[in-house]
């Protein structure tokens, strides 16, 4: 029976030579109770082949070079965060050191490699490692004000807009307004009083968000509940020309927080990085809400 | 000096971006059916998946390209990947379901249920887990022939094995993950029972 069920198989995946294909048929034809055998196993052949169906799609959604096309601008290091001679540990260190060393001697010396012209010549030379991307251009603007920033308290119908020193309760709901004329790639982010970042627009996804011409909300359809940290937060909108994404950004803001905490438009400056500060403001989360203060 | 450092770090730069490249090639596909399994959508999959590769290079990669002493390289760098993924994907989640109950609560007579694991999804997240359960020559085999459609021929040249076995071995993996798909089908119906 299994030689049977092995057959059947190879006839259903389209591998059967067309003799045997047809050998098979006939049978089919002759022989009704094996055929009706044959139904029952094509019907699980095909629940089978259903499933697969789902995994094949998820196979097309998940392609590996363009979604490793993606990272490879991720995949850069922060240039002159080492000392002078700091490059070299890895070749210094070990038994190959003194090897090393002489060679490079011989270079200097005998090659005149290291002349003093040539150093001077290259010693303004820059040689960044990252690859340079485009800027928003000129002509991109946000119609009217920029991107505005709107509050619902909790337990209120109305909303409104967010200024800079807005008092806020963790618990109350914030929204992004924006019309754009050009399509854009954004990401809103805060830094607490701690320094602590965390991504507010796209809530879901890493990568910025496209914001096609035109005017809408973000999130889209939705509206974030503030967390429980209180003190002053700072709201920190980026706008590029091309995608970036959140560890990119991570990682300029962990490399400038130390140096420019208070000014927030610096935090995430970082040579050959996309993205533009568009917008900050400043809200500070209190944990009751006097009246008067509204 | 200025030009020797940067043409060191450039080319250690390069050597390590392709050993990271190389990875992803290896692990990815893997990596996203896991992540699949374990009940993400594919496109939170593919957002963590990257994230978790770009905590890696940050991790193993660039201390070398900067010539600094990097952690002790991993043996196993799939389940490292895994979890870090898994965990960016949990956090993920975790924003959006207040994302969603915020605006639930935003709209008038919105139902507060929270919709993210719907039917579909739960259907998906077994088939990936019924495809770990496999061993390793029926997860073969039925990569190549369901996921990538190779011929009987070319699978049997890519396992060394021989052309009339492959109809047999196919046979035996459908039936492997049909029957282990039952299962696991069987058992969640019994715990939503159990629940209810």
């Amino acid at each position: 029976m299994s030689n049977e069920l092995d057959r059947w198989q190879t006839y259903l995946d389209g591998e059967l030579s067309l003799q045997a294909k047809k050998e098979l048929e006939r049978e089919f034809a002759e022989k009704p109770n094996q055929h009706k055998d044959f139904l029952v196993f094509q019907s699980r052949y095909n629940e089978i082949d259903s499933f697969f169906n789902i995994m094949r799609e998820d196979q097309r959604f998940f392609d590996v070079e363009s979604s490793l096309k993606s990272i490879q601008s991720g995949l850069t290091v922060e240039p002159k965060t080492q000392s002078s001679w700091s490059w070299m540990n890895t070749w210094i260190k070990g038994p190959f050191g003194v090897a090393v060393a002489g060679a490079f001697v011989f270079l200097m010396v005998h090659l005149g490699v290291f002349s003093p012209d040539k150093s001077q010549k290259d010693a303004g030379v820059h040689h960044p490692l990252h690859q340079h991307q485009p800027v928003i251009s000129a002509k991109w603007r946000v119609k009217g004000s920029p991107l505005q920033m709107l509050h619902q308290y909790k337990g209120e119908d109305t909303s409104a807009q967010t200024h800079n020193g807005t008092l806020l309760r963790p618990g109350d709901f914030v929204q992004f307004a924006f019309a754009v004329s050009e399509p854009i790639h954004l990401m809103v982010v805060s830094i607490d009083v701690k320094g602590n970042l965390s991504r507010y627009v796209p809530l879901n996804y890493t990568k910025s968000i496209l914001l096609k011409v035109g005017k809408g909300v973000l999130p889209k359809g939705g509206a974030i509940e503030l967390d429980d940290s209180l003190g002053p937060e700072i709201f920190v909108v980026l706008a590029s020309k091309v995608p970036f994404t959140y560890p990119q950004l991570q990682k300029a803001f962990k490399a400038a927080y130390p140096r420019y905490q208070k000014t927030p438009k610096k935090l995430f400056f970082a040579k050959g990085t996309p993205w533009h500060v568009l917008q900050t403001l400043r809200i500070h989360k209190v944990k009751q809400l006097k009246k008067e203060t509204r | 000096m200025n030009w020797f450092k940067s043409a060191f770090s450039q080319s250690t730069l390069k050597r390590e971006q392709k050993k990271c490249n190389a990875l992803y090639r290896e692990q990815a596909p893997r990596l996203f059916r896991c992540l699949l399994a374990k009940g993400h959508l594919p496109s939170l999959a593919e957002e963590v998946l990257n994230e978790a590769f770009l905590v890696y290079w940050e991790k193993f990669h660039a201390p070398v390209v900067l010539g600094e002493e990097p952690p002790k390289s991993l043996e196993e760098p799939h389940a490292w990947l895994l979890r870090v993924a898994h965990n960016k994907a949990i956090d993920a989640r975790r924003r959006a379901i207040v994302a969603q109950e915020a605006q639930n609560r935003l709209e008038e007579g919105a139902s507060s249920q929270v919709l993210l694991r719907d039917e579909p999804l739960i259907h998906r997240e077994m088939l990936y887990q019924v495809f770990e359960l496999l061993g390793k020559r029926d997860t073969e085999l039925l990569t190549l022939r369901e996921l990538k459609g190779l011929s009987y021929d070319e699978i049997a040249q890519q396992l060394s094995l021989e052309k009339g076995s492959i109809g047999t071995l196919l046979r035996r993996a459908r039936k492997s993950f049909h029957d282990k798909y039952q299962e696991l089908l069987d058992d969640a119906l019994t715990s939503n029972k159990k629940v209810g």
